[in-house]
């Protein structure tokens, strides 16, 4: 007879679980992407090249056309023509900012400070963006690095079910098209390279992605076109099967170019100085006409964001999740203007490093200084396809609520009057030729992103 | 035509996804099977299979084709599984060591009545410590000495946990049997 251990080692010797092809494939698409494929990086490798051409190719289809335009400014010679009524938004039309109107084409009186007693320049009008465009592209990527931070629960190695979410977006590069509604009129598009979580212990993973991006809003001088490099990091702790808590720090480093062109008059101030008597007075010598003004930006955003995130609808083809963040964005920004006067060149460099928290108040001597520390909560939900075995459509919708947050940009305005010093009074600082960079207001912003997500 | 195993080994070596997805297909059941003896908890059962399939994919190129590939497998779940739940494995003190030199006809007789999935039903109601010594010893063939080692305990403590396994199982068995009888 056989013993108590033949006859168990018998009846399991093929016993074999019973399982659903659905848990089937969800336990294939956890285990696939820590497969040792050799051929994987390399396709990584050319897809992320092959992003950067895209952006590269994009941009410098988007600078030739902006050349053009400027040539035309600077042979017309009598300011940038006024953007057709199509161009212009509603709320434009609105503040009656019709053609031939605004900055674009008036020229800058000069006006006397009483108080200093010395020549100021005043813009026309204190320029304001057709939409808060800076605001909304923040917002843009606060929406992105939401959507890096479910790189986090989707690609979670300890996931059981990778399909939790329905999403593709984990171990691979993304490539989406990101609309905002009504309070944005800007377009992402970008391409993301997100290299596989890393399972740090048991239900911790970090993850991270990087890639560039190229970004186009528009506003009320024209276009911005900006190419940005962003690197963003997760780390993500699995709560529970539907549940993820997530902390992601991100460093959006926009290489931005912003062009305006700003025809006006410089008053040209001589002083002359006696040094004996220590004393000395301004004179006005005359004018000179501004025939081109340029300026580039590089923008640096942090982010700090910690959220959470449940996953709603899990089925193969189908993922549902909703979650809410909450965090803070520094942002500072690295510009230099250049400003034409016929053949004279001046070229100033502002170097602006990151606002410490608890230092957002912007200094008098800087007036153009634009920083700002905004902490905000970011509900949004997730929906996502699967299209075909490996490509997923992907959409997300976020509402980006500002809770509090310094915004520097409204000091600029007083500054400008106030500005005072003596000196050479032309530009002492260029930036007074152009419109502000478009700042955030507390404005709630509702973003919906869509794009496609390739698996490798 | 389905390809041998052999074949499939030396493409999983070679680093081709299709080839491990066919490795996957044809032994995740099996896989899954033999941690749900070890784990009750289904979902951490599959966590377990997945964690031993990824080694099983990474460290492929370290199996060598004299050994049953089949059996590495096994192993390396079985590994796994007793590593997840090794720091909560706790024995009852050893006590009266009674070892077993006879048969268990009794044990026997119930046992064989059953197929394998009422035995796994079974096995899931038995303590932790109970059911990875009957796992080790009855059902996979490891020796005391070999299970002393895997658990970093002697081998008479795993000869008397063997012991009060068998007997808390017959228990059951009988408890359950009277159950279905009444």
């Amino acid at each position: 007879m056989k013993n108590g251990r033949n006859i168990l080692a018998e009846k399991f010797s093929d016993f074999a679980a019973e399982t659903e092809a659905s848990e089937m494939d969800a336990a294939w698409e956890a285990i696939r992407h820590h497969l040792p494929v050799k051929r994987k990086r390399r396709v990584l490798a050319w897809i992320f090249l092959a992003g950067l051409f895209v952006s590269a190719w994009l941009i410098t289809t988007e600078m030739s056309q902006r050349t053009l335009s400027g040539t035309g400014i600077e042979s017309a010679g009598a300011g940038n023509p006024p953007p057709s009524l199509s161009e212009k938004s509603s709320r434009d039309i609105a503040e009656g900012s019709g053609p031939g109107q605004g900055a674009n084409g008036a020229a800058r009186p000069v006006q006397e400070n009483p108080e200093h007693d010395e020549i100021t320049i005043v813009p026309a009008k204190v320029m304001k963006p057709a939409n808060n465009s800076f605001r909304n592209r923040e917002a843009g990527e606060s929406t992105e690095l939401a959507i890096k931070a479910e790189v986090g629960s989707d690609g979670s190695v300890n996931d059981p079910d990778p399909e939790m979410t329905g999403n593709a977006d984990h171990l691979n590069p993304v490539l989406f098209i990101g609309f905002r509604t009504k309070t944005n009129d800007s377009v992402i598009a970008a391409v993301r390279a997100i290299p596989r979580p890393h399972l740090l212990r048991k239900r911790w993973f970090a993850a991270a992605t990087a890639g560039p991006a190229l970004l186009v809003t528009r506003y009320q001088q024209g276009r911005v076109s900006e190419v940005s490099w962003q690197v963003a990091g997760t780390l993500g702790y699995e709560l529970g099967r539907n549940w993820l808590a997530l902390v992601s720090a991100a460093r959006g480093g926009a290489a931005g170019e912003q062009q305006a062109t700003s025809q006006g008059t410089e008053a040209i101030v001589k002083r002359v100085t006696f040094t004996s008597v220590s004393s000395s007075f301004d004179s006005l010598v005359g004018y000179r006409e501004i025939i081109h003004t340029r300026r580039t930006t590089q923008l640096y955003n942090y982010f700090l964001t910690a959220g959470f995130e449940r996953a709603l609808v899990r089925r193969p083809r189908m993922g549902l999740s909703a979650g809410c963040g909450a965090g803070v964005q520094l942002t500072a920004f690295e510009s230099e203007t250049t400003v034409r006067f016929g053949s004279d060149t001046i070229v100033q460099k502002k170097t602006q490093t990151v606002i410490p928290i608890s230092s957002v108040i912007p200094q008098p001597e800087e007036p153009f200084t634009q920083s700002k520390r905004i902490f905000y909560a970011a509900p949004a939900v997730r929906l996502n396809f699967r299209l075909g075995r490996s490509l997923w459509l992907t959409s997300r919708a976020e509402i980006t609520i500002p809770l509090s947050g310094k915004l520097i940009q409204d000091s600029r305005k007083e500054s400008v009057l106030n500005s005072s010093g003596g000196g050479p009074q032309q530009f002492n600082n260029l930036d007074q030729t152009l419109p502000p960079y478009p700042m955030a207001s507390k404005q709630v912003v509702l973003s919906v992103t869509a794009g496609l997500s390739l698996r490798l | 035509m389905e390809k041998g195993l052999e074949t499939i080994v030396r493409e999983c070596k070679a680093g081709s996804e299709k080839a491990y997805k066919e490795l996957f297909a044809r032994y995740y059941r099996l896989l899954l099977g033999i941690a749900m003896r070890y784990i009750p908890d289904r979902d951490e059962a599959k966590d377990v299979v997945q964690d031993s399939l990824i080694k099983i994919f990474k460290n492929i190129h370290t199996y060598s084709e004299q050994n049953s590939f089949e059996g590495w497998m096994k192993r390396i779940v079985q590994n796994t599984a007793i590593n997840q739940y090794r720091r909560n494995l706790r024995f009852d003190p050893d006590g009266d060591t009674h070892l077993e030199k006879e048969p268990d006809n009794e044990f026997e007789t119930m046992v064989s009545a059953l197929n394998a999935k009422s035995i796994l039903l079974l096995l899931h109601k038995l303590p932790e410590g109970y059911r990875t010594i009957i796992n080790l010893h009855l059902i996979d063939g490891y020796s005391h000495p070999e299970i002393a080692s895997m658990l970093g305990i002697s081998p008479g403590t795993s000869k008397s946990q063997l012991f009060k396994a068998r007997k808390y199982l017959r228990e059951l068995l009988a408890s359950d049997l009277k159950l279905f009888s009444a």
